[in-house]
């Protein structure tokens, strides 16, 4: 826990140190300023703000933000060479990768607070919907876990920073667009394990629509401890390849 | 190839071919696991596959045992293994708490949890003898709005016992049973209610619209459900009045249709047949339509309708304006002198001309003033809905007694402009209409819609002085000419009663505290602002790095 927790503070500490996260940070933002201010005017007089409107456009943009966030995070200590001394250290494997992986979620975990400053403005304004509202942002903070989780699964498998954020920029499209997916098919049946194989599909017929569904909990939940539990045992396998 | 063209294979071929047969086959048999369970088709694969690894072990027995015991091996094997456990752990705690279906509504107006009203009509689900069956349908393309109503749905399900079973079709791959619905399928109607007969086989069945307010959707539904077959009404057919069945721009099927999609029974009779058979109007008859009669009616017409008034009848009256010497009640026949004796209601000789309150001539009446106190005119006329008014293309006036044997009343009135026509002739003949006091033409607020209530014997009548707004060229145009007529059928046989139910109301409310000045301050603030601050720390690291 404390190899973890040192892991964690150094990565973290990487971030917040980093220009890039904050010009990152600066469009991410700006793109979801834009969007409350959009649905702002559009509500005047006419309807209550959209509860999970900012969540909604994050599950999207997730599928671009979080292999960005994630890909330098085993990728490039691979490269340089660094994982070699870290495994070499007193630390364990799972302490690497958990530590980096939750680093990157506190990163975003930041980022998303910041975009409550938008909630603090609706509720100064008008009468929002706020439950449903810490709902979704519950969904989407679940579901960006699930998104850098497969985001440090990548980048644990090659030191080519550009290669672990294709794939799992590949990966996540899949499991975005894995509603698009089943409607291709024309069997119920697969169409419906596709559609509940997605990330989206946990999303969008629960948390953006108000519902808390334990399922959902357990899918992202899922997705994240298989996601770093194999990362971690591709870490452990250079030990032994 | 062999010397003689034959195949020959050697062991290692033989063991790779091995390798990958079980490599397949164990592909196959998780995939065909996964869609279809423990199906003839995953155990063949799962044969395949040990034959396939049987091989394999057979032919190169050291790459086998090698394979099995070295270091590299053993490590991945067993990496391989935990993960494969940990995702079936996942996998299965996740079926788990799906079948628990454990759900929590977060939304302020808890639109994911039944209301009161709702629960009422569970329970009466509950209470009645048959179960209730939900029909939606959804193909592939549709399964994220299946996921949604699936919600509402399960919601029903819990909270009737499992009396309520909802189940899904695909009408791609069965179309033999979406072709019976085919008619409200093609208007986008998806979802249906049942009652599941003792036999299996389906009855009753009403379309459910599905616009975004589940709960009070599928609630509103099951209570007509839940009254479909109790109330029967009877139109008159042996006064030439409107067919109910004709589908054609005079007939009457719209409304005969909605009745029916609603649960109610609908079957012709007449009156005169009945008085010459000496027979009754049935006991079933929770109301009788008169709708556009072209003849006026027979002493022994009026005494079974009287009969059937007397035993608590309703009945709605539709009385045209008609160029002809057998008018339906005319103001000296034999049943407008009864309507008047006994309810307090008739027809008088004159059209209603309205220069203020009409549509395309002055004789094309609109609903000028309604009385809401009532079930037939609270839903008309409504605020900001212009579609909610009454359209009459050529109105009588009905004379209603003030002083009445039972109690009654006006549904709809003219507007104060309005006068009376009392030449008829000029009127049809020249489409001429002018106020002429010689002829008797009267400048007044004429009553067109009015009602009867008898408290002894509980017969209510309602008059209506056009018959053409129940056509089919007429009924929705405006939509207050259907609604006028439902909303009387409702009252007249209590169905309104019976499947009432009164929505929730929600708390969100539009944003409605913003001014130009503090719209432009937000955006500044959330667009400029917030993000600029980042750029400015990313300047500042990046500057206090190039230095150093």
């Amino acid at each position: 826990m404390q190899a973890t927790w040192l892991v964690f503070r150094r990565e973290i500490g990487q971030y917040l140190g980093s220009p890039l996260a904050y010009v990152m940070g600066a469009a991410f933002l700006l793109l979801t300023g834009i969007t409350f201010n959009n649905d702002l005017t559009l509500s005047i007089g006419y309807k209550p703000l959209a509860p999970a409107l900012i969540p909604t456009l994050l599950a999207s943009i997730l599928i671009l933000f979080a292999p960005l966030l994630t890909m330098r995070l085993l990728a490039e200590e691979q490269r340089e060479g660094t994982l070699e001394l870290l495994l070499t250290a007193p630390i364990s494997d799972s302490s690497i990768v958990v530590g980096k992986f939750l680093s990157a979620w506190a990163y975003f975990t930041i980022l998303l607070a910041l975009t409550l400053v938008y909630q603090v403005i609706a509720v100064s304004i008008s009468f929002p919907d706020i439950s449903h509202m810490l709902g979704s942002y519950l969904g989407i903070w679940l579901y960006a876990g699930a998104a850098l989780a497969i985001g440090t699964l990548f980048s644990s498998t090659t030191e080519n920073q550009i290669l672990a954020a294709f794939l799992s920029l590949v990966t996540l499209i899949v499991l975005y667009f894995g509603d698009a997916i089943s409607q291709i098919v024309s069997n119920t049946q697969l169409a419906d394990i596709l559609f509940n194989l997605t990330l989206r599909g946990h999303f969008m017929a629960s948390f953006a629509i108000g519902v808390l569904r334990a399922e959902d909990i357990v899918y992202y939940a899922g997705i994240i401890v298989i996601a770093i539990f194999i990362a971690i045992q591709i870490v452990s396998s250079r030990r032994w390849r | 190839m062999n010397e003689n063209g034959g195949l020959q294979l050697t062991r290692g071929q033989l063991g790779q071919l091995g390798i990958a047969l079980g490599s397949i086959g164990l592909i196959v048999t998780a995939s065909s696991f996964l869609l279809s369970g423990l199906s003839t088709m995953t155990i063949a694969a799962l044969i395949m596959s040990v034959v396939g690894f049987g091989l394999w072990g057979f032919f190169l027995p050291d790459e086998f045992r090698a394979v099995l015991t070295g270091r590299q091996m053993r490590n991945s094997t067993a990496a391989i293994l935990s993960t494969a456990v940990l995702i079936g752990i996942v996998v299965t705690a996740y079926i788990v708490v799906q079948r628990a279906n454990v759900v929590g509504d977060m939304t302020i107006d808890e639109r994911f949890t039944l209301s009161d009203p709702s629960l009422d009509v569970v329970d009466a689900v509950i209470r009645n003898s048959r179960d209730i069956q939900i029909t939606a349908f959804y193909n592939s393309q549709e399964i994220e709005y299946r996921e949604v109503d699936d919600q509402y749905f399960q919601l029903f399900e819990e909270a009737s016992n499992g009396r309520i079973h909802v189940v899904y079709v695909d009408p791609d791959e069965q179309p033999g049973l979406a072709a019976t619905y085919a008619n409200a399928l093609d208007q986008g109607i998806y979802v249906f209610a049942s009652f599941i007969e003792a036999d299996g086989s389906l009855s009753s069945t009403i379309p459910v619209p599905i616009t975004g307010y589940h709960e009070q959707e599928i609630s509103q539904r099951l209570a007509i459900l839940l009254a479909s077959g109790q109330f029967t009404v009877y139109f008159e057919r042996g006064l030439d009045t409107l067919d109910p069945i004709d589908n054609q721009q005079q007939g009457m099927s719209v409304l005969n249709n909605i009745m029916r999609q609603n649960g109610l029974i609908t079957n012709p009779i007449s009156l005169a047949e009945l008085a010459a058979s000496n027979e009754t109007i049935p006991e079933d008859a929770s109301a009788l339509i008169i709708a556009q009669p072209h003849r006026q009616m027979t002493a022994e017409e009026v005494a079974v309708l009287n009969e059937y008034l007397q035993r608590g009848g309703s009945v709605f009256i539709a009385a045209d304006a008609m160029l002809t010497d057998d008018l339906f009640m005319a103001p000296d026949s034999i049943f407008n002198t009864y309507m008047w004796d006994h309810f307090g209601l008739r027809m008088t000789d004159m059209i209603v001309v309205d220069p203020a309150s009409s549509g395309e001539s002055q004789i094309s009446i609109l609903s000028a003033q309604v009385f809401t106190g009532n079930d037939i005119g609270e839903n008309i006329n409504l605020e900001g809905q212009p579609d909610t008014s009454v359209q009459f293309q050529i109105a009588r006036a009905i004379e209603v007694n003030d002083s009445p044997p039972v109690q009654n009343g006006r549904v709809i009135m003219s507007s104060p402009e309005s006068w009376g026509e009392r030449d008829w002739n000029s009127l049809f003949q020249q489409n001429n209409f002018t106020f002429d006091s010689s002829e008797g033409d009267v400048r007044d607020q004429f009553t067109t819609v009015a009602w009867a209530y008898d408290d002894a014997t509980d017969a209510k009548v309602v008059l209506v002085g056009d018959g053409d707004f129940l056509t089919n060229g007429r009924v929705q145009s405006p939509q207050g000419n259907a609604t006028l007529f439902l909303d009387s059928i409702g009252w007249m046989t209590g169905f309104t009663e019976e499947v009432q139910f009164q929505p929730r109301s929600y708390n969100t409310t539009p944003v409605i505290f913003v001014g130009g000045q503090m719209l432009d301050t937000i955006a500044f603030f959330t667009i400029v602002v917030m993000p600029g601050s980042l750029l400015l720390i990313a300047l500042a690291i990046w500057l206090r790095r190039t230095r150093q």
